[in-house]
């Protein structure tokens, strides 16, 4: 008896391999603060307000730490510019930061006008701020005149 | 009584059946492997933009650029006032490709998510890759390439002060 047996094989065409998706993430951070920071935490230390022709003067002090209020290790002066378009209001630009002499605190003036401000001694940090730009000064190693009374808030009014 | 243990042999004869012996012809080729690393993707840096201080009116776009650096600035764009405290905080996520030589590769999938933020950032998005040798969607003779992705999103003064984090994810086909 004869057997036939037919095998049939069938080869598959592979077509050309496909690349696998290789896949990573990393973590992604944002801290977002609140620009007022400074003035919410001293709120004793408002500065008095002197207007002026030409822009606004700003002079701030704060206790010393022996008012049994405790001073930060690092304390920062940020000053910005913050025009109000709703009413109208345009701040002005430049400003000058002028340390007023020791225990007494920092003076800030502003002006539309810049040359306004250069007659003043003691200047430590001036210039012209573009809206929405800010300038900031770390004063914990200020010059010796700021001594533990330091904390000017500028608010542009 | 003894017991009589008999080993019968059964010796089977087979019939050899002898198949007729063909001459052996034999010949030689060449063979040939090529082993490659299998291609990987791993995140080498996350993506941080810093602090930022949100706007107290108008809006605000904060974008990291797809740069090296590890000391970088966002820069803000838009009609807001918002600002950076302090520089240099800021840099781009960096992910590295390993591959050969040459290999050229295709990004899929490139997309940046802050899940808990909600209304507080919009508009987020990544930035398009940057590389730190040879061209984008090809691995230089190294066969490894570092790819540096930013991101950016919008702040407003109605957004919650609070740190977010989320996630930068990247899908690369290899070909």
């Amino acid at each position: 008896m004869i057997r036939a047996a037919v095998i049939a094989a069938s080869l598959l065409a592979a077509g050309p391999a496909l690349a696998a998706p290789v896949n990573a993430g990393v973590a992604a951070q944002a801290r977002i603060l609140d620009p007022a920071t400074l003035r919410l935490v001293w709120p004793a230390a408002l500065p008095s307000v002197t207007g002026a022709a030409d822009g606004a003067r700003f002079v701030g002090r704060i206790p010393s730490m022996g008012m049994a209020m405790s001073m930060p290790a690092n304390a920062r002066l940020v000053i910005q510019r913050l025009d109000e378009p709703d009413s109208g209001a345009t701040a002005p630009a430049a400003f000058e930061v002028v340390s007023a002499g020791p225990g007494r605190g920092y003076i800030v003036r502003t002006s539309f006008s810049p040359a306004a401000l250069r007659a003043l001694d003691g200047v430590v940090l001036g210039g012209e701020l573009s809206g929405g730009a800010a300038a900031s000064l770390d004063v914990a190693e200020a010059p010796a005149a700021a001594g533990r009374a330091l904390l000017v808030v500028v608010q542009y009014n | 009584m003894k017991l009589r243990f008999v080993l019968a042999v059964l010796a089977t004869a087979s019939a050899a059946t002898t198949a007729a012996h063909a001459a052996p012809v034999s010949a030689n080729t060449t063979a040939q492997a090529n082993i490659v690393a299998a291609n990987q993707v791993t995140a080498q840096r996350s993506l941080q933009f810093g602090s930022i201080a949100k706007p107290t009116t108008g809006t605000n776009t904060v974008t990291v650029a797809s740069a090296a650096t590890g000391t970088a600035t966002p820069t803000l764009s838009g009609g807001g006032n918002a600002f950076i405290p302090t520089t240099g905080q800021a840099h781009a996520a960096t992910f590295r490709l390993i591959g050969t030589a040459a290999q050229t590769y295709s990004i899929t999938t490139n997309t940046l998510d802050f899940p808990g933020a909600g209304a507080n950032l919009t508009g987020i998005g990544s930035e398009s890759p940057t590389v730190d040798t040879g061209a984008l969607g090809t691995l230089p003779g190294s066969g490894q390439q570092d790819l540096f992705i930013g991101g950016h999103f919008d702040i407003s003064s109605t957004t919650a002060v609070n740190t977010y984090n989320g996630t930068l994810s990247l899908t690369v086909n290899f070909n």
